[in-house]
């Protein structure tokens, strides 16, 4: 049997045969390559950190298992990840449900000001966006769903989340702009 | 309207992982669960099969099964020993057969290295 040090210098697909075939250890190195991206991802849609890591392994179990559905048409982490989103998505359905009926105006209430400091990255950036747009931009640019497969999966019209996106787009854009400006003038 | 520019950035951001310093305790967390996923699987495979047997093993005692089967088979033992013996003394046959002796070794050889791969497995297995 190979050890790490065999495996780890094999392409993504490589190692998902690897792992097709049984080989636990190079399904191992994947997540090694590919967990933080999904972790990273599931908080930025708005999971908190216990929930996230949950998540994301319950994610990883789902690729094992379907590993073989994994053919490398696109990146492995882009699959795992949208495996990842639609298990997030599954479980904050109600939260999200809700979140998605609000008012426009009542969700940019809701968003906490993120602000004070102007040294600004998505992360923090992303925390300043309400809940609906949070998750539909994620879906979208961190997820790589189209608008449609994101209203699909959240079951709700391609209007609702196109209009969520392009608010949180709009005060991303903002907002990311700032904390570059903030940079260049603290440089 | 859409900027081609500040969407490739955030994708770009999206893209930029970011780092967790337990990353290889989440990954190691994750073959844990698999490893013990597969013990799972085998010890109710197992559990399944000696059930079975404790059932089939009942039903033979139950039904007077058993005994005839022994019967049955201590004949059908000396049935296969005494065939056994007629094979071993047939083997000379095999070279009127119409193939030649490379034949036989590389059948010979095939079915050796099909067993080396099902020990590996095995070995890597379990």
């Amino acid at each position: 049997m190979a050890d790490v040090g065999d495996i780890s210098g094999l392409h993504d697909v490589e190692l998902a045969a690897l792992a097709a075939a049984g080989r636990r250890a190079a399904f191992g190195e994947l997540v090694r390559r590919h967990g933080s991206a999904v972790r990273g991802l599931l908080r930025r849609m708005g999971a908190d950190a216990a929930m996230a890591d949950d998540i994301a392994q319950d994610a990883c179990l789902v690729a094992f298992e379907r590993i073989a559905e994994f053919r490398g048409d696109g990146t492995f982490q882009a699959w795992l990840k949208r495996i990842a989103s639609r298990l997030y998505l599954k479980r904050a359905r109600r939260d999200l449900v809700r979140a998605l009926d609000q008012d426009a105006a009542d969700d940019a209430a809701a968003a906490p000001d993120a602000f004070a400091d102007a040294r600004l990255d998505l992360d923090e950036a992303l925390r300043s966006l309400a809940p609906a747009e949070r998750v539909c931009v994620s879906l979208c640019y961190g997820a790589g769903f189209s608008h449609a497969e994101a209203a699909e999966l959240l079951n709700a019209p391609l209007g609702t989340v196109k209009s969520h996106v392009k608010r949180g787009l709009d005060r991303l854009r903002e907002r990311l702009a700032g904390g570059e400006t903030g940079r260049r003038v603290n440089e | 309207m859409s900027d081609p520019g500040f969407d490739a950035r955030l994708g770009r951001l999206y893209s930029e992982a970011p780092a967790f310093p337990d990353a290889d305790g989440f990954a190691r967390r994750i073959e844990d669960r698999l490893a013990r996923g597969w013990m799972v699987r085998r010890l109710m495979i197992g559990m399944a099969g000696i059930g079975g047997g404790v059932v089939a093993a009942w039903q033979m005692l139950g039904g007077g099964h058993l005994v005839t089967a022994v019967g049955g088979l201590s004949s059908s033992v000396g049935v296969a020993v005494t065939r056994g013996g007629q094979a071993v003394g047939q083997l000379h046959v095999l070279g009127d057969l119409p193939i030649g002796s490379e034949v036989l070794w590389m059948g010979l050889g095939l079915a050796a290295l099909a067993l080396v791969l099902v020990a590996a497995r095995s070995i890597e297995e379990f």
